[in-house]
């Protein structure tokens, strides 16, 4: 460790950075695009791009009618049922099931027209892009979730060193120097976007780490509940509700869900449910529970309602306890699922802001570096450099190669062993470890030929929705699916901001504004 | 529609009161304000003072347009992208602010 405190932190905050910058930028990047999980969901799934009703939009779902329609599907014996009600940003329904095996399958249908959808054949954003994000895809053992955690927590470690080691905070809040030389403009952008946004960062970081407090810090509750899973079971009932009744065996009938889901509103004040469960379905002794709607506040709360199967009479209230809602209100803070347009776009801006921190401190510990490192033959540089670029402008290729092959890849696409959602996410790894592949043997260049690819293969995901789909932006925007609107003009916009710093990129290469002066600031050594 | 200008209101009051922090700042001052002098300590003073009401109205406004859990937030996201929006303007536009600079200097 270094000599003084400061030292101690400019050392934890590079290795920190360095070490998990890649962990980072995936976390960061994914989590930017699932805020809008059920917007990239209705672009990868033609089907669910489902125009709002002419009639009234008040109109709710009629439960019983979709009932009739979805519940032949669940086989004898399943343990579970659910119907995910539609909501403004994702129109369709979706019915799952699960078999006491812990299989579960998923069947979306049409709310408004009553009509089964058929199998898309992908996982979308919400199934692929969403576990990615908070475990890497690294199920064994949940190493992947300790990964994460761990990039959180160094996420926390970084933002108060960084503020430690700024050692001029306050005189250069709004300093931005663009023309200046590269280390000086990137650590300008990187003290911007972090110390600016500090709140966000920090508590997107801390909530992260709150949501899987049973996972990360286990001694919260088996102090007070024991060890072992019934003592687990126990708590889990206590803090996220869950009400058992014995199965009895003999079969039971299905009251009316839609004067059930009358008797919840009422309930409620109000409250609007966003899913129906049937707990042993079927049984005389089955259960039908409801859950809040959360979209209109902050705190995912976990108001729950539960009735008889059979007759419909209310059985138990559910309601989080005060410490448990602190839990809720971080989960809210993070998932941002709420309804609030503006919020969401901030939200959005924020995320690319850290996708932005990552990236600068990246450049400006590889540029400070560089000429030390050719010059003493250390390796240090090449290996950092090849996982900035393959970790950054990688991860967006192999996104946007997963969104491309979605269009692409036929209905009924499989090989042995893969079935077409399989192939997705195949096209999503190979072309991750393709751009580490080539960020290794292209060196410094690899900056500037990924970022062109990053362009022309957004281009190329809007054309591959035209083609296979029809809708083009023309259609998209004039008519109501401003989902696959949106979608594709930020694909666009991607490409012209690749295309863009590919350019100055260049531009530098060649001596081109590579050594400007900053406008009436008095030149300095600092940094 | 209340949201909306609650936001747009919040918006405007962030940027100025982050504008008037930046542009108190000397390098800032130079870059924006030109040939003109910068202002005295005591006008100074009583500039970053409108600032601080400003960032504070800022949460009023938000707090009262969208509620207590949504408002804070929203004010807390504001301050961040305006202050990204003072900088930004300072990085390639600094005359933009030319006049919010005549407006600080001193009286006399």
């Amino acid at each position: 460790m270094g000599a003084t405190f400061g030292k101690s932190m400019a050392l934890l905050h590079t290795w920190a950075g360095v070490v998990l910058g890649a962990v980072l930028f995936a976390v960061f990047w994914t989590g930017t695009l699932i805020l809008f999980w059920g917007e990239i969901d209705q672009w990868m799934m033609p089907d669910t791009r489902l125009a709002p009703p002419a009639a009234s939009r008040s109109a709710p779902i009629s439960l019983d009618r979709a009932a009739r329609l979805v519940l032949p599907l669940v086989p004898e014996g399943a343990a579970q049922w659910r119907i995910d009600l539609p909501t403004a940003r994702t129109p369709v329904a979706a019915l799952s099931w699960r078999l006491p095996g812990g299989e579960e399958h998923v069947r979306l249908f049409d709310p408004v027209r009553y009509r089964l959808l058929p199998e898309q054949g992908t996982d979308g954003a919400s199934g692929f892009l969403v576990p990615l994000h908070y475990s890497l895809h690294l199920a064994w053992q949940d190493v992947g979730k300790w990964l994460v955690g761990l990039a959180g927590m160094a996420m926390l470690a970084l933002l108060v060193s960084g503020i430690v080691i700024h050692r001029k905070l306050v005189a250069q809040f709004f300093t931005f120097r663009p023309r200046k030389r590269l280390p000086r403009s990137a650590l300008d952008l990187h003290n911007l976007a972090g110390v600016t946004l500090l709140p966000f960062h920090f508590m997107l970081a801390l909530s992260g780490l709150v949501i899987f407090m049973t996972i990360f810090f286990p001694q919260a509750y088996s102090g007070a509940y024991g060890g072992g899973p019934k003592a687990k079971a126990a708590f889990m009932a206590d803090a996220y509700g869950r009400y058992t009744r014995k199965r009895e065996g003999e079969p039971g009938a299905l009251a009316s869900l839609d004067a059930m889901r009358r008797a919840a509103q009422r309930e409620w004040g109000g409250g609007q449910p966003y899913f129906v469960r049937a707990w042993q379905p079927g049984d005389a002794a089955g259960v039908i529970e409801f859950r809040r709607s959360y979209a209109r506040e902050v705190t995912m709360n976990l108001d729950q309602l539960y009735f008889d199967a059979g007759s419909g009479k209310l059985l138990r209230r559910f309601e989080a306890g005060p410490v448990m809602t602190v839990q809720r209100v971080f989960s809210g803070v993070h998932f941002a699922r709420f309804d609030h347009g503006t919020l969401r776009a901030l939200y959005l801006a924020g995320g690319l802001a850290g996708c932005v921190l990552v990236a600068t401190g990246f450049i400006f510990w590889l540029e400070a570096r560089r000429t030390r490192h050719a010059r003493d033959g250390l390796g240090g540089v090449r290996l950092v450099e090849t996982l900035a670029i393959g970790a950054m402008a990688g991860i967006v290729l192999a996104t946007l190669a997963y969104l491309v092959a979605n269009r692409l890849l036929p209905a009924g696409a499989g090989l042995p062993g893969w079935d077409r959602p399989a192939l997705e996410h195949a096209a999503f790894y190979t072309t991750w470890l393709a751009a580490f592949a080539h960020a290794w043997l292209r060196r410094t260049a690899a900056w500037r030929e990924q970022l062109l690819a990053v362009a022309a293969l957004a281009v190329a995901a809007v054309l591959s929705n035209w083609a296979t789909t029809g809708d083009h932006l023309l259609s998209t925007l004039g008519g109501s699916l401003h989902a696959v609107a949106g979608v594709d003009l930020a694909l666009l916009a991607l490409a012209g901001a690749a295309w863009h710093t590919a350019r100055r990129i260049g531009a530098r290469e060649h001596g081109i504004g590579a050594r400007g002066r900053g406008i009436g600031v008095r030149e300095r050594r600092d940094g | 529609m209340a949201e909306l200008t609650s936001t747009v209101a919040a918006l405007l009051m962030c940027l100025a009161g982050w504008a008037l922090c930046a542009l108190s700042q000397r390098d800032h001052w130079v870059a924006a304000g030109g040939p003109l002098p910068p202002p005295s300590g005591r006008r100074l003073r009583g500039v970053r003072a409108v600032a601080v009401l400003l960032l504070a109205g800022a949460l009023t406004a938000c707090v009262s347009g969208h509620g207590t859990g949504f408002g804070l937030l929203l004010w807390m996201m504001l301050l961040g992208a305006a202050a990204i929006a003072v900088a930004f303007t300072l990085a390639w536009r600094p005359r933009w602010l030319h006049g919010l600079a005549v407006l600080m200097c001193d009286t006399v």
